[in-house]
């Protein structure tokens, strides 16, 4: 226990906290001293206070909680259609070379510009907004996940023949984990991609969650509280794909420990 | 033939005197390959035997075909035309029979499994877990990896890798192993013992070698016959029955006279492109 908090210890990246810190307190420092001086730029600890409002009024957990859920889906709806999509388009020629043009075209499409055609078809509810985050977040997964399945070494189709594997178990056991870290990378971009889309979806129009109470506490003039948000989304943003990772490296270690030896 | 050494004539049919049935047997087997947009010969006229149980070793200069041979052996490539029998059965698509050992051992192993499951691989689906762990086990035992299961094959050095990947061909008890340069990759040292660790094994369970190499000296070692393919397209040009006793060593067996008149010979083979 004690060997495994050490590990723990060693493993956070002391000099990066410092850094962040650091910037906090300059930050803080400025404007305490009078040096930065705008209405709507408060220093760390006046964020601080927005934030502990948002906790006391009770807007911050449930706008939390919305986007949240509205994320999840999104990604869940993007990394099933996505990944399977991108196998499909990935090991047959014939339907890449059918899909590919009209992927590239969908692909290049700004995706905010589909957020008011979206509530003007579903309404202004989290239906749209989901929907168009796993469109915006289903294009990383898909594109990962072909490219993947194409760099498949070819000496490995040669393994599965020699060792007479089936179709079936070729698909499973050789090619989709050879295709893993790809995979990988791509479910990590689509989470990224759900959430910066659920939070404009919230804020051109969906009237819930973290990007809708951005701009009303924009519209009210509180900037505490806003920054507050601010922020908050870039912590979510960190959080969700540390818990993303772990996850991976539980469900799928073998191809974890092969990502991990390619990234050091 | 005559139990004397050499040759056969570059069209006949290359066969061993060792009785019974051949386990291989092409006849006329040419093949042709797309290359930049027209069909390059690759192989052409080959006419090989291989009996049961025979360690045959196939040396040759680079972009010969070699590689390609193997493939049409082990039933991953289909020749152009000819006749390719394993058994007196048409080869038409890989057996459990004749299994491949690649020379790329670090791509033809699955990263993300351990050694143990990079050697159940074959097996899955196949057969009850316990007779399967079993098989396991023993085929890791074999080539002296039993205490390295559960590592992942990319922490071993590669001499241990190449012993995962003959320890994943042998838990199909095939008949035949073919293996495409298999040491190539290796330093001297690791690679005799890999040599010897082969010839031992190949004793235990009596499976007939064919192996590629460029090194004549192993192919000298390792096999009882020898064939030499030379040319663009490849084409059988030599061979030569070793005729050393069993088993090597690699001392011993490197110092008497046969092997250097064998090695000599095929130096020259090569160096002719034919026989003489």
């Amino acid at each position: 226990m004690a060997a495994r908090a050490r590990r723990a210890l060693a493993a956070v990246n002391w000099l990066g906290i410092g850094v962040i810190v650091a910037v906090l307190g300059a930050w803080q420092l400025l404007v305490s001293a009078g040096a930065i001086h705008y209405h709507s730029l408060p220093g760390p600890l006046g964020i601080w206070d927005g934030l502990r409002d948002l906790v006391r009024i009770g807007t911050l957990w449930p706008a939390l909680r919305h986007t949240l859920l509205a994320v999840a889906q999104a990604w869940g709806l993007a990394v099933g259609v996505g990944g399977v999509a991108g196998l499909l388009l990935g090991s047959n020629r014939t339907v890449a070379s059918w899909t590919n043009a009209t992927v590239d075209v969908f692909r290049s499409l700004p995706v905010v510009a589909f957020i008011p055609i979206a509530i003007l078809i579903w309404g202004p509810a989290t239906k749209a907004e989901v929907l168009v985050a796993a469109y915006a977040a289903v294009w990383p997964m898909l594109v990962n996940t072909a490219g993947g399945v194409r760099g498949v070494a070819p000496r490995l189709h040669d393994v599965a023949r020699s060792l007479r594997l089936s179709r079936t178990a070729t698909a499973v056991k050789i090619v989709m984990p050879a295709t893993g870290a790809a995979m990988m990378v791509g479910a990590r971009l689509a989470l990224g991609t759900a959430l910066v889309v659920c939070v404009v979806a919230e804020m051109i129009g969906v009237p819930l969650g973290i990007g809708y109470n951005l701009v009303l506490e924009q519209s009210a003039d509180q900037p505490a509280r806003m920054w507050a948000y601010v922020l908050i989304v870039g912590v979510l943003g960190i959080l969700v794909n540390a818990v993303l990772v772990r996850a991976m490296r539980c469900a799928f270690p073998g191809v974890s420990a092969l990502a991990t030896r390619a990234g050091r | 033939m005559n139990g004397e050494t050499m040759v056969a004539a570059p069209m006949a049919p290359a066969s061993s005197d060792a009785g019974g049935a051949p386990i291989f047997e092409l006849r006329g087997v040419e093949v042709s390959l797309p290359s930049g947009g027209e069909m390059r010969r690759i192989l052409d006229g080959i006419d090989l035997e291989v009996q049961a149980g025979d360690v045959v070793g196939v040396v040759g200069p680079s972009g010969t075909g070699k590689t390609t041979l193997l493939r049409v052996l082990g039933g991953l490539l289909q020749p152009t035309a000819g006749t390719v029998l394993l058994d007196a059965k048409p080869v038409v698509e890989p057996t459990g029979d004749a299994v491949t050992v690649f020379q790329d051992y670090a791509s033809a192993l699955l990263p993300w499994r351990t050694v143990e499951r990079n050697v159940a691989l074959p097996l899955e689906g196949r057969m009850p877990r316990a007779q399967r762990a079993d098989r396991i086990r023993h085929a890791l035992e074999m080539v002296g990896l039993a205490d390295r299961a559960g590592e992942y094959p990319w922490r071993l050095s590669g001499g241990m890798q190449q012993r995962v990947q003959i320890a994943r061909a042998m838990v199909m008890e095939p008949r035949v192993l073919l293996m495409d340069e298999p040491f190539g990759a290796l330093d001297a040292i690791t690679k005799a013992s890999l040599q010897d660790q082969l010839l031992q094994v190949r004793a235990e369970i009596g499976a007939t070698v064919v192996f590629i190499t460029h090194d004549v000296e192993e192919a000298v070692y390792l096999a009882d016959r020898v064939i030499v393919i030379h040319g663009t397209p490849g084409r059988l040009v030599h061979e030569v029955r070793t005729e050393l006793p069993r088993p090597r060593d690699q001392l011993a067996t490197r110092d008497l006279p046969r092997y250097h008149d064998v090695r000599h010979e095929l130096a020259q083979t090569l160096r002719n492109g034919r026989a003489g």
